[in-house]
């Protein structure tokens, strides 16, 4: 699902940063191969299913 | 001037008494003063306490009391490795008078080991993204043909290893940043398993990708580097606390035997790579073969899998690492690291936890395609390196990748070159080991080297 316009606008106003006009306009752009890539994670997962944050810590033993 | 020598050349020389360390270290500046215009490789110089470091490993080789095979040794660090009393920028107008009080933990084992800094080197802004020219130094250059891209971010460290003004250098790498440039610049870059390495007095980009490893002209040199470069730091909470391996005691010995899983899919459906690395790659597998190898393919999860995970989790951390100089000071970033710093605040929590659990997935498919073969093979980089005026400002972020998936796991690659395309650029291969198994990596690439004439061949740039 694309990021609607509010919510790209609310994205950035809660991020803290100061940006031109011109820069807004780049990441908008952008923003569309980011929503391609969180698109391509969007499958069902269980509940159950862990972060890999311990994937390191198992690998080290 | 000496002939372009590898470490490994240049250590037996050095026992013979047939080179001296400071001859070895005023050829390199005067092979750098003649060439670096073209490449741009070098941001500061410290030639004063390289001959001092020369002086001092010739008077221990003298006196039998080298400190190993890297004493008296020419190298140089990415500008992302803290140097003390040395400036470190990250080639970013931010930290242009930054001049570290401490070695990072690599800098201090390599200086143990005797290693001469002839410099600090190019790098993409803060290690990701170029090449940028609105920095206050210019991109590095490819050697082969400083019209083409280096590949980065590791950029200042391959073309200066190609060019041969080092013998051997420091990256780091987080999608692909040693093994890139490596492939692009037509030498060998070893990203290693994730934790080996410490990045304590690194500057960090995204802490959960970030890897540091060595880049020289042969396998056999990077085992002599990455053997140094090791070892448990208590004061990295990544770092592996398992006993140190040896990386080079079996250099030499041969692959026979090995199995070899080919993830074709990855550089023939999933992000299709150029005639000339696939011709590589099967000339490439030949000559395995030839030297004892088997072969057979293997089928991971699709490329673009791992590359939006990856992406997903490297720009989340970036804008995390950097948000508060990015607030602060954000058009003194070059634009294209903080454009694509700034998508990292448009990443939800859910999504950033969505792509950890993900990970977590594309490990163990990973473990289970390895797990009946010894290494896994794939392309480098798609295809030779493109013009630096015409690399696009998205690149890396629209295309997979193919050493992405191996920052998402954290498993060991090697980029070693396979040949030359019709540009007269190199082209690589990319080779895939388990989790610590550096040593066999190394070995494999190293059969490989010897078995083809690709390592006799340097840029033919006027010295």
């Amino acid at each position: 699902m694309l990021m609607r316009e509010n919510e790209f606008a609310a994205a950035i106003c809660r991020s803290g940063l100061q940006l031109t006009q011109e820069t807004m306009t780049e990441l908008r752009r952008a923003s569309f191969i980011l929503e391609s890539l969180v698109e391509q994670l969007s499958g069902a997962m269980p509940m159950e299913a862990e972060p890999a944050t311990m994937f390191y810590a198992e690998q080290r033993q | 001037m000496t002939p372009q020598l590898t470490i490994a050349e240049a250590s037996r020389q050095f026992a013979s008494g047939k080179l001296s360390p400071v001859e070895l270290v005023k050829d390199c500046y005067r092979r750098l003063r003649a060439a670096d215009e073209q490449i741009n490789s070098f941001l500061l110089l410290t030639e004063e306490r390289a001959l001092d470091d020369a002086r001092a490993a010739e008077k221990r080789w003298c006196k039998g009391l080298a400190r190993g095979k890297l004493d008296g040794i020419p190298i140089a660090h990415k500008d992302i490795y803290n140097t003390a009393g040395i400036r470190t920028t990250a080639h970013s107008r931010l930290l242009e008078h930054n001049v570290p009080g401490e070695d990072g933990v690599v800098v201090r084992k390599l200086a143990d080991a005797g290693t001469v800094l002839v410099g600090k080197l190019a790098t993409h802004e803060f290690a990701m993204r170029g090449p940028s020219f609105d920095l206050p130094w210019p991109p590095a250059r490819n050697p082969w043909n400083p019209a083409h891209f280096t590949g980065g971010s590791s950029s200042g460290t391959a073309a200066a290893v190609a060019a041969g003004f080092i013998l051997g250098g420091t990256g780091s790498d987080t999608g692909g940043s040693i093994r890139g440039p490596s492939a692009f610049c037509g030498i060998t870059g070893i990203k290693p398993t994730y934790g080996l390495v410490s990045r304590r007095g690194i500057l960090p980009l995204s802490f959960s990708l970030d890897h540091a490893g060595p880049m020289a002209w042969t396998a056999e040199d990077c085992a002599l580097l990455l053997q140094a470069m090791t070892g448990y730091d208590a004061g990295d909470p990544t770092s592996a606390n398992r006993p140190a391996a040896d990386l080079t005691s079996d250099i030499g010995t041969g692959i026979k035997g090995l199995r070899i899983g080919v993830i074709r899919h990855f550089h023939e459906v999933d992000g299709v790579a150029s005639t000339d690395t696939l011709a590589g790659i099967d000339n490439a597998l030949v000559v395995l073969r030839e030297l004892g190898a088997t072969i057979r393919d293997v089928t991971l999860p699709s490329l673009g899998e791992y590359h939006a995970c990856g992406n997903v989790i490297l720009l989340a951390e970036v804008f995390a690492t950097h948000k508060s100089l990015l607030e602060a000071r954000f058009y003194e970033y070059g634009e294209l690291f903080r454009d694509r710093a700034a998508l990292g605040a448009l990443i939800s929590s859910e999504q950033y936890i969505h792509a950890l659990r993900r990970r977590r997935e594309l490990c163990l498919s990973t473990a289970t395609a390895i797990s009946d073969v010894d290494v896994l093979l794939t392309a480098g980089e798609a295809a030779e390196a493109p013009l630096i005026r015409e690399v696009p400002k998205w690149s890396g972020l629209e295309k997979p990748r193919f050493t992405m998936p191996f920052n998402v796991t954290g498993y060991p690659a090697i980029s070693v070159c396979t040949g030359f395309g019709k540009g007269n650029l190199p082209v690589s291969m990319q080779l895939i080991a388990k989790p610590f198994c550096e040593a066999l990596l190394l070995r494999a690439a190293h059969a490989f080297e010897e078995a083809t004439p690709w390592r006799k061949t340097r840029p033919a740039l006027a010295w």
